[in-house]
């Protein structure tokens, strides 16, 4: 059976991933001499991605770094929330792997990676963790506490904050420097995006609403071969393979690794059924959990 | 090691029964309008009470000094 034709191919998501950097990094214009760029604000608009509000070329919001700002003031989240509601249950984590301007970083870092050391399943809860976290410490502390002492994304703020305005306490440079050496190395050894499988407070805020997500990773039993390779291939340590559990729900970062490497071509990414669940949908419902292509032919 | 096994075992029965159930297509693609919705509401309550999209405070604030660069 031909693959689901409305599919989002792959092979475009390193191109959506520069332009997505280069996009978060508009703020560059201010730098430049007088002009009608130098007004470019940096405003309170958010996007789900890491992308570090203190970096001087940023101009779109992180929703943790504004969630906590949120907290601080007392103010209700309404916005906040219901932005990531809504990316949660439109694309789901879909950003993570398209979008974030961090994911570039990882995924380029995951080139060369080492999976040596396979974590225990559990530490994917640590997001959670942090994503509680990060609320009652910034009410509790009144800081930004999160990004200031635990974020990987805070070095993309703090570098070029450095880099344009040498101002930077050297003992903050420093220490992040460290905090994203030390998320680097966890994921070179691990898998390239450790930090979003196990840390990311912002996937764990998406991944709630990505059960419900219109785009999903979508399986075809009928060719498998379990070759494993989808497995080997995919960054977040996922069987792609069992596409109905709720921690593919959950997890799955939609960036199509596993469908390229398919050599069946099994798998693609593209749009969940809006209103009756499709023929396809029907069919990944049959998908037996503990094994695929075992099934006999119908 | 039997208490630890009891719970394995129910936590596997518990990931299949939320499998079968709650994952049905049917509940999935109506709790997605029904959070579509909500989601739009919040955004919309953010818009009209906050005027969040752009608050001065927050556009304007250095987070660079916030982080305590």
């Amino acid at each position: 059976m031909a693959p689901p034709i409305r599919a989002i191919d792959p092979r475009f998501r390193l191109g959506t991933q520069v332009f997505s950097f280069a996009f978060h990094r508009l703020g560059i214009f201010r730098k430049l001499p007088d002009g009608w760029h130098a007004e470019i604000p940096r405003t309170s608009a958010v996007t789900c991605g890491l992308n570090c509000q203190a970096c001087e070329l940023a101009w779109l919001a992180c929703p943790t770094g504004m969630l906590q700002r949120y907290v601080i003031d007392n103010r209700f989240p309404f916005y906040i929330l219901g932005i990531l509601l809504l990316v949660g249950v439109t694309v789901g984590r879909w950003t993570c792997g398209w979008i974030c301007p961090l994911g570039l970083v990882l995924d380029t870092v995951n080139k060369g990676c080492k999976h040596k050391y396979e974590p225990p399943d559990w530490m994917r809860g640590i997001k959670y963790v942090y994503l509680g976290g990060l609320v009652v410490l910034a009410s509790v502390t009144g800081a930004i506490f999160f990004c200031r002492y635990l974020c990987f994304g805070a070095v993309l703020g703090i570098v070029p904050y450095w880099l344009t305005w040498q101002t930077v306490s050297y003992t903050w440079l420093f220490y992040h420097l460290g905090m994203f050496s030390f998320y680097l190395t966890f994921s070179y050894f691990t898998a390239g995006r450790a930090w979003c499988r196990y840390f990311c407070p912002l996937g764990a805020a998406l991944s709630l609403g990505g059960v419900f997500s219109m785009i999903k990773l979508r399986f075809n039993w009928v060719w498998c071969t379990k070759c494993g390779l989808c497995r080997k291939a995919c960054p977040m340590g996922l069987d792609p393979t069992k596409t109905a559990t709720l921690k593919n729900g959950l997890e799955c970062i939609k960036c199509g690794r596993c469908a390229k490497v398919c050599p069946n071509k099994c798998l693609s990414v593209g749009p969940a059924p809006l209103l009756t669940p499709g023929k396809d949908e029907k069919q990944v419902r049959r998908v037996p959990v503990n094994g695929t292509g075992t099934e006999p032919h119908k | 090691m039997d208490v630890r096994n009891r719970l394995k075992s129910g936590l596997s029965r518990l990931n299949v029964r939320i499998r079968e159930n709650f994952l049905a297509d049917d509940l999935v693609i109506r709790l997605r309008w029904f959070l579509l919705f909500t989601g739009i509401l919040a955004v919309y309550i953010g818009l009209q009470v906050g005027d969040d999209w752009y608050v001065r405070e927050f556009a304007t604030y250095d987070w660079a000094r916030g982080l305590g660069y």
